[in-house]
């Protein structure tokens, strides 16, 4: 009987250490998951909405990864070197490495600070790390597409790009390729380059930068950079002369023929001179190329043209085409269409 | 103040219950965070307060429970495999969930074997709770019928309520309609059967608008196995099959019926969500989510496979994973689970650690199955024995298709399964006495 009480009480004291064990570690578990919502936007979007000494008191020892799998000493190393403490900042990320050696977020960041303080060994070393532990994550392709273009291995940025971007549609991924392709495009396949800038500009329409970096892979730096200034001229002087603003559109065009913006100035040009003949026109051989994502207002500028050379027709079943698509048009073209 | 035994119990079980749906605390990332902590607060609470109402703890009759010695056994395979894990603190941050757990089931048995959990404590707590989470998922969806917004599949995440994502919502919803026929049978009266038969409409209905594949399969696995069930007691007693089952056609099959009719009307033919349209993708080849899945249970195998003993360390699944789905992942978006929870214990704690956790789901069907004795005895109520296999099934499939057993809402809904079984079974908790 008395044998029966020592072992319920000893297993009642086990059961008790377990017990205040789990509260613990689920208690440590719960606060570092509302730590986590802290760090992350700090770490993600760079806003100091949290004090430095929050983040020096910061559990990252246990849990030591995020909701996501993500080690939170990587996240605090890309917090500490975003304040400047950079050596701080590389211990959390070696460490961070080892809790999980398989996701490569330390390794990116690192590759990023040795290529900024211009160690590009330690650099190479890291984007190769990258790139092997996860290949398709855009933000290391990036990376590997600098270590390529540094080696000068064009044809191997290519080839991976072919690769990814059948599988991710990133923006960077793009961007990273036509940056290299700007003045390496006749290393490799020329035409193939080409006809991937024509997709990244179709892909990624409203995105400058991507437009830009297509037109310098298509027609060179120096024609386009030209086209930019002849633009700039044509839109400053069009309310002074506007035949010469019209020549100097014309001239950026002759220099890159597809670029929608000076097609849409030029229409704009031609219409606010009445000359809706050579709007209709410009928005004829627009169409015949495939290039019909023109703005609404521009759009309006041609149903107008349409009605005021008497072709109601196509004029007004522009207008529908945009009333469906809840734009509002002017008065003068609902009267004519609507009656 | 005086508090009875009983009483304790009943506390014990609001307390759990309510540590389930906590608060959520502020902007903590995963619930079940918040709600492992509660649960641990409520077990601490509860075993230092046993001694106080219980003179005689006898706990090596508790350790005899075959559940629990399967739970310990895989727990132990869990605590040897943090010798092989990569990350230990995440292992232990797991075994400590693990502990919770077995904790709760330990607190639960022990009350059982002093028969002082009530059947109708649960089952009231199980339609309860169902009426909770329904009403907080059901809530979005009333505003979009007020504002006059079609519901389409975009919407879905709205309906959650309060649980992290919709296939986990759906299929406790789907775990307490059987639970709930079962209470309106013991109440055994007519308004409660016409509310049971309302909340099952709205349940199924609530599940429909949620879309979970996994719920669906297992409405039509239930459907198959009561078909199956109903033959084989037809078989033997040659009773009307009609009248045999008519709660389990008044209240399981017609209130589906129903809520599959109504959503025809509400949903558009042309939607994902649309309950035709999503059952078809359970059947085709072309199915993304399908064929991730199939990927993470390669994986898990190959992972077996190369570590058979101590496998790569409980809680370490979530890393190995990223490895082997590296060439699929984009943004650190990782597969976290294996989406298959056996397969994903035996890949953290090896082939031994698999079969303790797969003998835990074996022993309860194994107690389960004494039922098929009863269901063909003419005395008995053969209805009541069909309907306590269904969150069986339901918690079953989840269990292969997705991670209950990372999910307090699904273990708490596990707890209150084996309860009811064994507050219908005395011999097996005799068996241990």
């Amino acid at each position: 009987m008395k044998q029966n009480k020592n072992s319920n009480f000893f297993f009642f004291i086990i059961i008790l250490i377990i017990s205040v064990g789990a509260l613990y570690s689920n208690y440590k578990n719960f606060y570092i998951n509302i730590d986590q919502v802290k760090l992350l936007p700090n770490v993600l979007y760079q806003s100091d909405d949290v004090k430095d000494d929050y983040f020096e008191r910061f559990s990252v020892d246990y849990p030591n990864l995020t909701a996501t799998a993500i080690p939170i000493k990587s996240l605090m190393g890309a917090y500490w070197i975003q304040q400047d403490s950079i050596e701080k900042g590389m211990e959390y990320l070696r460490l961070g490495n080892k809790q999980n050696p398989f996701i490569g977020l330390s390794d990116m960041i690192l590759a990023n600070v040795y290529q900024a303080v211009g160690e590009l060994d330690s650099f190479t070393h890291y984007s190769r790390n990258a790139i092997r532990k996860l290949p398709n994550a855009p933000t290391h392709y990036a990376l590997i597409g600098r270590v390529y273009v540094l080696e000068n291995k064009i044809d191997s940025l290519a080839t991976m790009f072919n690769s990814i971007s059948n599988k991710v549609t990133d923006v960077e991924v793009w961007k990273v390729y036509l940056s290299a392709m700007v003045t390496n495009k006749y290393k490799v396949d020329t035409v193939e380059v080409n006809k991937n800038a024509r997709i990244a500009k179709e892909l990624f329409a409203n995105n400058e930068s991507v437009e830009l970096l297509s037109d310098y892979v298509l027609y060179g730096e120096d024609d386009v950079n030209e086209s930019i200034k002849l633009r700039e001229v044509a839109i400053d002087s069009f309310f002074s002369n506007s035949r010469y603003s019209i020549n100097k559109i014309e001239k950026a065009l002759s220099l890159v023929p597809d670029n929608l913006s000076n097609w849409e100035t030029l229409i704009e040009m031609y219409f606010l001179n009445d000359k809706f003949k050579e709007v209709i026109e410009i928005y004829d051989d627009l169409n015949r190329n495939g290039n019909t994502q023109l703005k609404a207002s521009v759009i309006e500028y041609i149903i107008i043209s349409y009605l005021n050379l008497q072709d109601l027709g196509k004029g007004c079943y522009l207008a529908e085409l945009l009333l469906e698509n809840n734009v509002n048009l002017s008065s003068s073209v609902l009267n004519v269409c609507r009656g | 103040m005086n508090i009875s035994p009983k009483n304790f119990v009943r506390l014990y079980l609001l307390l759990f219950t309510l540590s389930i749906y906590t608060y959520r605390f502020g902007e903590v990332l995963d619930r079940a965070t918040v709600q492992y902590l509660t649960v641990s607060i409520v077990n601490f609470l509860t075993i230092i307060s046993i001694p106080l109402f219980f003179k005689n703890l006898n706990l090596k009759k508790l350790i005899k429970d075959p559940l629990l010695i399967s739970y310990s056994g895989f727990l132990l395979m869990a605590i040897l495999s943090l010798l092989v894990a990569l990350n230990k603190v995440e292992s232990l941050v797991r075994i400590n969930q693990l502990f919770t757990f077995l904790l709760s089931l330990g607190i639960f048995i022990f009350f059982l074997q002093r028969n002082l959990i009530q059947l109708k404590d649960i089952l009231w707590l199980s339609a309860i709770t169902l009426v909770i989470d329904m009403s907080f998922s059901l809530e979005q969806y009333v505003f979009m019928i007020l504002n006059e917004i079609p519901y389409r599949y975009e919407y879905i995440t709205n309906l959650v309520g309060l649980h992290g994502n919709r296939n986990i919502l759906a299929t406790v919803i789907l775990f307490r309609i059987p639970l709930l026929i079962i209470l309106a049978k013991k109440l055994n009266k007519n308004i409660f059967y016409f509310i049971s038969f309302l909340i099952g409409s709205i349940a199924f209905f609530n599940i429909i608008l949620l879309s979970s594949r996994a719920a669906f399969l297992s409405i039509g696995i239930c459907v198959i196995f009561l078909a199956l069930i109903s033959s084989y007691r037809y078989f033997y007693t040659r009773k009307n099959i009609l009248r045999q089952n008519m709660h389990i056609i008044l209240l399981f099959i017609l209130p589906f019926f129903l809520a599959f009719q109504i959503s025809n009307y509400v949903i558009d033919k042309n939607d994902n969500s649309y309950f035709t349209n999503r059952v078809q993708t359970i059947v085709g080849s072309d199915d993304e989510s399908k064929n991730t899945r199939i990927r993470y249970y390669s994986h898990a195998i190959s992972h077996i496979v190369k570590n058979p003993l101590l496998g790569g360390g409980i809680g370490n699944w979530k890393i190995y994973s990223i490895g082997y789905d590296s060439k699929n992942i984009q943004n650190y978006i990782v597969p976290y689970n294996a989406h298959n929870d056996i397969l994903e214990a035996t890949a953290e704690t090896g082939l031994l650690g698999g079969m303790f956790f797969l003998s835990f789901f074996i022993i309860l069907f194994l107690k389960l199955s004494h039922f098929f004795k009863k269901i063909i005895d003419p005395d008995n109520d053969y209805q009541f024995y069909s309907l306590l296999f269904l969150p069986y099934i339901i918690y079953i499939i989840d269990l292969n298709l997705n991670f209950p057993s990372h999910r307090p809402i699904n273990l708490y809904m596990l707890l209150l399964f084996i309860c009811i079984i064994y507050l219908n079974s005395p011999k097996l908790i005799s068996e241990t006495k």
